[in-house]
């Protein structure tokens, strides 16, 4: 247990090293916010109110929607496909294979050390402006502890979803196209982007059936209360269910993966 | 303690056309010839003994490695380390070795060395004591401690290797890889780290696997030695024997005065080769037939010897020939 949690600081003091970067990240990360702001602004034309398939949304809740959305990314957000390629492609893996640990939780606890550094460096700044420029509305104290369990399964969901495409480089090396590949239909299925309530009711029932609205969708959903208590229950048993899942693919892809390994560069 | 039965290991080569077309075509087949890289090995190795598993470029030293360490899984045969198989028990069996890649560092790259270190210590359990002591003992003998407080990153190929030794013998295992210690490094290095293997090896009785391409690691640290070429044992026993087998051949030099006649006869001794130019005779003869003391009282019988040097052949080119000879039967069997 000792270890994880060194293993956690270690890659929070590594974050600490590339400070440069998290101020870049910081700037694009804050005009993509109020770019998603402006839109929804230019969209409502002065209404103040729409019609969805769910009911009335007004201007207010889509501004808190896409705050929400932006700080839901940093904090679901790793880098797990770019270490996995890196690690496989320069037969780095190697190092990480004669070591007594467990590979995916070391993965994990390296990107909850960063998140750590995220959540000071990037999340609270980026609340902070959107709080004092924008406003953001806060629900009792029910809605954000549904919130948050949804919040954090959402961002074990997405690490599980980054981690097999991590294992898939054991078959394919250049994973950085699924990585892409899985950001357009996150930005599309999720509704990090445009909310459900405005999908098509087609579109709706594909994604019903997926896990990625289970990142973005549901926990601001129920931030925005537009969710009872009871299908919140059910929602985060959704989530269960999914990571479980993932974990199961998981479990098979890395006994499959680890036999074809090659490592490359002797 | 280290068994290896009949381990074999084929690797897929993906064959693409050259061309923008072959590039083409490879994304709706996907072609791929077998490479045997490791091909039905077999050895046991004892407790303490430090063995020099040597091959040339691509002979499938690599890849044996990563199969005792559990890395790579093995296409046939089994690999068993203390009654454990490595693939299969690979962080159980990781708990009890030391991996040194001489091409790559196990440790952080933006820590420094000595958080780095701090790490193995919660990775393997080692309790403090133990690891107080052993930290002390390698910096002394590394000389760590210069360069305790820099990242990785910023340490030369020698302080990175010596780093890398120290993390890998943090937690007293019982046996350590080592691939390619030495490469890169200057002499004075070489000979530091040579020196604390011996040390590791004598008074923990750690048993050492070594793949080099550095003859002298091997004279100077290994008892026994293991050949390897296109994946297969060519030799496998004790480092004069391989001298003996391959490398009985002895030239000598030899220095007299004044002139000499009826040299013809040095045949009939059993010289294979000869050459007299002035007061000098350069000659070569294979020891298991002649022996340097009866060239040497010949040359005495006839005129006064002055000087003479008897060299032995090198373990370099002992293991030229072994790689040469293999190369030969390759050829012949290629033929037929």
């Amino acid at each position: 247990m000792r270890l994880y949690y060194e293993l956690a600081k270690n890659a929070l003091q590594m974050s600490m090293a590339y400070r440069f970067n998290t101020c870049l990240q910081l700037v694009s990360q804050t005009i993509n916010m109020f770019i998603l702001i402006t839109i929804w602004r230019a969209l409502y034309n002065g209404t103040g109110v729409t019609a969805s398939n769910m009911g009335a949304i007004t201007l207010q809740e889509m501004t808190t929607y896409s705050i929400i959305s932006s700080g839901i990314y940093i904090f679901i957000n790793n880098d797990i496909v770019i270490t996995m390629g890196q690690k496989l492609k320069t037969g780095e893996i190697a190092t990480d294979l004669i070591k007594p640990i467990n590979l995916k939780a070391a993965l994990f606890c390296k990107t909850l050390g960063e998140k750590v550094y995220q959540i000071l460096f990037q999340l609270i700044p980026l609340m902070g402006m959107a709080a004092i420029f924008v406003g953001i509305p806060v629900p009792g104290w029910q809605t954000l502890l549904l919130f948050f369990i949804t919040l954090i399964n959402g961002m074990i969901l997405y690490f599980s979803m980054t981690y097999i495409i991590g294992l898939i480089g054991f078959w394919y090396l250049s994973i950085w196209h699924l990585r892409q590949f899985l950001d357009d239909v996150l930005r599309l299925l999720s509704g990090s982007f445009i909310p459900l309530w405005f999908f098509p009711t087609a579109l709706i029932d594909v994604s019903s059936f997926l896990p990625f609205r289970l990142i973005f969708f549901t926990p601001i959903s129920i931030y925005l209360e537009k969710i009872s208590g009871m299908e919140a229950g059910g929602l985060i048993l959704q989530q269960l269910l999914w990571i479980i899942v993932l974990w199961v693919v998981e479990k098979i892809l890395w006994r499959k993966g680890i036999r074809k390994l090659v490592i490359q560069g002797g | 303690m280290i068994k290896v039965t009949n381990l074999t290991k084929d690797f897929k080569i993906h064959t693409r056309e050259e061309g923008l077309l072959g590039a083409v075509k490879s994304l709706f087949s996907s072609k791929y010839t077998l490479k045997r890289a490791v091909d039905t090995v077999s050895f046991t190795i004892g407790q303490g003994e430090i063995v020099g598993y040597i091959g040339p470029n691509g002979a499938g030293k690599s890849t044996t490695i990563k199969m005792l360490v559990g890395i790579l899984v093995p296409t046939s045969g089994s690999v068993e380390v203390n009654g454990l198989k490595p693939y299969e028990d690979r962080i159980q069996n990781a708990r009890n070795m030391g991996v040194v890649f001489g091409q790559r560092t196990q440790l952080w790259w933006d820590i420094p060395v000595s958080e780095s270190l701090n790490l193995m210590k919660f990775m393997y359990k080692i309790p403090e004591k133990q690891f107080k002591h052993n930290m002390e003992l390698f910096s002394d003998i590394l000389g760590i401690d210069q360069f305790m407080q820099t990242p990785v990153r910023q340490l030369s190929l020698g302080q990175k290797m010596r780093a890398d030794l120290c993390a890998a013998l943090l937690h007293n295992p019982g046996i350590l890889y080592l691939d390619e210690p030495t490469i890169g490094l200057d002499v004075v290095v070489k000979e530091k780290i040579r020196e604390f293997i011996k040390e590791v090896n004598n008074t923990r009785k750690t048993t050492v696997i070594l793949t080099t391409h550095d003859i002298t690691d091997i004279e100077k640290l290994c008892s026994r030695v293991i050949v390897i070429d296109q994946g297969r044992v060519m030799y496998d026993g004790n480092l004069d024997n391989l001298k003996t087998q391959y490398g009985s051949v002895e030239t000598i030099k030899l220095d007299f005065a004044g002139s000499i006649t009826g040299t013809s006869e040095l045949r009939t001794l059993g010289i294979d080769q000869y050459v007299i130019e002035g007061n000098t005779a350069i000659m070569t003869y294979d020891k298991r037939q002649v022996n340097s003391s009866k060239i040497i009282g010949w040359f005495m019988e006839r005129t006064e010897v002055k000087d003479f040097v008897v060299s032995e052949t090198e373990v370099e080119e002992v293991i030229r020939r072994i790689y040469q000879q293999a190369a030969d039967t390759n050829d012949r069997s290629n033929r037929r």
